[in-house]
């Protein structure tokens, strides 16, 4: 029996600054298996991995593989020995090839040592390796720079480039975040096939329905402890997992629920006709392949308008582009000799012409964006966070206004001296929604604010959102969750490949039946 | 900029000819050797051509300007694998001293003191450098920085090797020939050996440190120990424009640890264009025979020279030798919308 265990995790414990990220975990992995890892946001995952992988040392506890102590070795030696990781935010070498990102790891002894990789080579491994990956062979797609390559494709890459070492224990963190429903339908079978030929596999998700398809086992996590561990099935059913993770605890973790905050008619009333924007005719060319292919849209004052669409939708090139950010990247692009963007069409903002306006012009007017993975600032605490994105306001209004943010993520206020470095993926996005709204903009864009999240946080988020919006803010909002969104929206948007194909309020879209298919899975 | 309403766009395309021999089986024709070749050789024989055309002064710049090419592929070497440097002067002074005092107190001949100063050198840097490889960006920086200037002051103030007066009369490289188009040579075979190991996997390797040393160690790749190969490579070459300087002025002094020798190939990288190696050498070939052009101004001559250079990084941020290559290999033309 003990021969069937390849990685075994003796108590480990870990806290940065005070905040304990790993408390006391031990399990066992044993050969062949695919063992879930899951847990609400800042439960502790992605800690976990770290340490297991070397990136993190921890402060007590040991980790072996093949019975062999491998605790403070470093990351390279783990990955020598045999065991591989994936990124929650993708960390590929963006000034690359997609497929020179495989021979990276095709360089390494452990490779050379199973196969004696010879010049000239590694080239055809690799790409023979991205084919598995859904890097068709005989398209451009593997040579094309890894910067250019749409979310999706990277978190594939990652896989890729894990599997390059042909580890014996690979570990997933967060694999399908980010990524589509026919993509996370295409990656699982990869996944099942890994298994099957004998890697045993650990995977964080959030992603449930997906990860308990594959998963034999599952650990839940929740404030750095293991709190349950069992068959997916069986685990879900205790009720401390379920009031961790799925639900009726929110006001205790997240986000006050819908309901708390502001009561209707609170704030100004909804829906007047007044058009705060109007999108006419945009389209956007990166180079010469086409981003965004004359799009018409607006959004009325009062009103949360969702843009839906799956990945390399075009979805972050709009939000950059009503923004106005897209002009600082033509500019940059101009002098550095990059990609050259071609942006036609008109953006009217409550009234006025901003289609050359600059950005931070945009932002004083009153149009703010959050962009994807907003970063905040590492080394500053939640609070100086929200005073640094306030710098343009007033003392008091700025106190004002932290307090209602405060209100509506009652989870930041108990974090307001925490550094945000060390918050959790969710919490940070949190705080950045909150940054945006210190500039208190008449018109919010939030750039896939569903990241990452857990379903109970995306829940929390979204529930946010509404009470934002219900305090008068117009907001408009580009996802590809529409589960969590579509029920408390007014207006949406579906756009697939830069080209609008359906838009309506929320009862038409909900209606729909290709919605209905490709983004509520049903 | 922003000018959206415009009913022609421009679009940016490779030459078909650029397209074409890319790829090694499609070069058919004379022309396609041509259009590959050419940019690499003219320069080249222009260079070696140069010295019988121009005069005396102006050759001893060129050997100059071959020196700080030398040290500014050091430095973009080091910088290619994340490594950014401020002290090439180390490997300057090192490699200068070791030549001294191996001629100097031994006697040695510069066939032997040439290679050994490059390679002990490489290896002594190296070693004096190791423990800070694991600091990334600024705190590397600043240790290069300050690493020459103590080591300027320890031969200043203890009157090691001559102290400030240096060591003197050191035996001559060789004829002003043979010493011109020795360090030409080794220039160029520095600037093709470089080019083709960042071409190789090898290369790679380092770039994708620079890029995200993170995900290079979870790819099982040993991150130190391929810093402290580039390191000791990029030492030896700093080392070896040292050490030629040394005999071929008969004289090793603390100046050799001088702060321009750090500056100045940083300087000219920035501004040939980093990455790519042959910015590094057009960068040193515009500077210092500009700086020496502008002699002429007296005391202005470091204010003229400062204002050309931030002048020159603001309207091509790219680097002269990107801007270069980028219109040989594509043409811009105007599309109807």
């Amino acid at each position: 029996m003990e021969e069937d265990i390849i990685l075994r995790v003796e108590r480990l414990h870990k806290s940065f600054g005070g905040v304990v990220a790993a408390y006391d975990i031990s399990f066992d992995l044993r050969k062949g298996e695919f063992l879930g890892l899951i847990g609400p946001n800042g439960s502790g995952k992605t800690t976990l991995v770290n340490l297991i992988t070397g990136f993190v040392r921890p402060d007590e506890g040991r980790v072996l593989f093949k019975s062999r102590d491998v605790t403070g070795m470093m990351p390279y030696g783990i990955a020598e020995l045999g065991i591989a990781r994936t990124f929650q935010m993708v960390r590929m070498f963006y000034n690359l090839p997609a497929y020179k990102n495989v021979i990276i790891p095709l360089c390494s002894t452990r490779v050379k040592r199973r196969r004696g990789g010879r010049l000239g080579e590694r080239d055809d491994m690799a790409i023979e390796l991205l084919d598995e990956y859904g890097f068709e062979r005989d398209s451009m797609v593997p040579y094309k720079m890894a910067n250019s390559l749409p979310h999706g494709y990277l978190k594939r890459l990652d896989l890729a480039r894990a599997m390059a070492l042909r580890p014996e224990v690979l570990l997933l963190d967060e694999l399908f975040s980010g990524m589509s429903m026919s993509e996370v339908a295409a990656t699982l079978p990869m996944l099942e096939r890994l298994n099957k030929e004998g890697v045993s596999i650990i995977m964080v998700e959030h992603r449930l329905k997906e990860l308990f398809r594959v998963a034999n086992r599952v650990i839940v996590l929740n404030f750095g402890a293991k709190i349950a561990e069992g068959l997916p099935e069986e685990v879900m059913k205790t009720d401390k997992v379920k009031a961790a993770y799925l639900g009726s605890e929110s006001t205790a973790e997240g986000v006050s629920p819908a309901e708390a905050g502001g009561a209707p008619g609170a704030g100004v009333e909804k829906r007047s006709d007044e058009r705060m924007l109007e999108v006419r005719d945009l389209s956007v060319y990166y180079e010469n392949a086409l981003a965004i292919n004359s799009l018409n849209l607006e959004v009325c004052r009062g009103e949360m308008v969702a843009v839906l669409g799956s990945n390399s939708g075009g979805k972050t090139t709009l939000m950059n582009t009503v923004s106005g950010l897209i002009l600082d990247m033509q500019k940059k692009a101009r002098r550095r000799g990059g990609e050259r963007i071609n942006v036609y069409g008109r953006i009217h903002f409550r009234g006025r012409d901003v289609t050359v306006m600059g950005p931070g012009e945009r932002v004083r007017m009153g149009l703010v964006l959050c962009r994807e993975r907003h970063p905040v600032f590492r080394d500053s605490s939640v609070l100086e966070n929200l005073r640094i994105a306030g710098n343009s306001r007033k003392g008091r209004e700025v106190k004002q206004l932290i307090e209602s943010i405060f209100e509506t993520f009652s989870h930041l206020r108990r974090l307001s001296k925490r550094r945000g470095g060390l918050l959790s993926g969710g919490e940070q996005q949190m705080l950045a929604i909150g940054m945006a709204l210190m500039t208190s903009p008449a018109l919010l864009l939030l750039d896939e604010p569903l990241l990452g999240l857990s379903p109970m946080l995306q829940q929390t988020v979204a529930g946010a959102m509404k009470n934002i919006s219900k305090r008068g803010m117009t907001l408009l909002v580009a996802e590809q969750f529409a589960r969590p969104l579509l029920p408390v929206i007014d207006r949406g948007y579906v756009i697939e490949n830069g080209i609008l194909v359906l838009s309506g309020t929320r009862d038409e879209l909900e209606g729909d039946p290709e919605v209905r298919a490709s983004y509520l899975g049903v | 900029m922003g000018k959206t309403q415009e009913e022609v766009r421009k679009e940016r395309l490779d030459r078909g000819i650029k397209v074409r021999s890319d790829s090694v089986y499609a070069i058919a024709s004379l022309r396609d050797m041509a259009y590959l070749l050419s940019p690499r050789i003219i320069p080249v024989v222009a260079v070696f051509v140069l010295p019988l055309v121009l005069g005396g002064y102006w050759t001893k710049v060129m050997v100059y300007a071959a020196v700080y090419g030398l040290l500014a592929l050091s430095w973009d070497f080091l910088a290619s694998c994340g490594l950014f440097s401020l002290g090439q002067a180390l490997f300057f002074g090192m490699g200068a001293y070791l030549v001294g005092i191996m001629n100097h107190y031994f006697g040695w001949p510069v066939v032997v003191t040439l290679p050994a100063a490059t390679l002990c050198g490489g290896v002594l840097c190296t070693l004096l450098l190791a423990p800070v490889i694991r600091l990334r960006g600024v705190y590397f920086a600043m240790v290069t920085l300050v690493i020459p200037m103590l080591f300027s002051r320890l031969i200043v103030a203890t009157k090691l090797f001559g102290g400030s007066h240096g060591l003197t009369n050191l035996t001559p490289f060789g004829g002003e020939w043979f010493s011109t188009y020795f360090i030409l040579i080794s220039l160029f075979v520095c600037l093709f050996a470089l080019r083709r190991i960042i071409g190789e996997d090898y290369g790679l390797v380092l770039r994708a440190i620079r890029d995200d040393d993170r995900a290079v160690m979870s790819a099982a790749i040993n991150i130190f120990w391929r810093k402290i190969q580039a390191l000791f490579l990029s030492a030896c070459i700093g080392c070896f424009a040292g050490a030629f300087m040394c005999h071929h002025y008969q004289f090793t002094g603390p100046s050799a640890f001088a702060l321009d020798y750090s500056l100045m190939p940083l300087a000219a990288t920035a501004l040939g264009g980093p990455g790519t190696f042959v910015g590094a050498v057009i960068g040193s070939a515009i500077l210092v025979p500009l700086s020496e052009a502008l002699r002429a101004f007296g005391g202005l001559r470091i204010a003229f020279y400062c204002v050309i250079l931030i002048g020159s990084i603001i309207v091509l941020p790219e680097g002269v030798f990107h801007f270069i290559a980028r219109k040989y290999h594509q043409f811009e033309r105007d599309v109807e919308v």
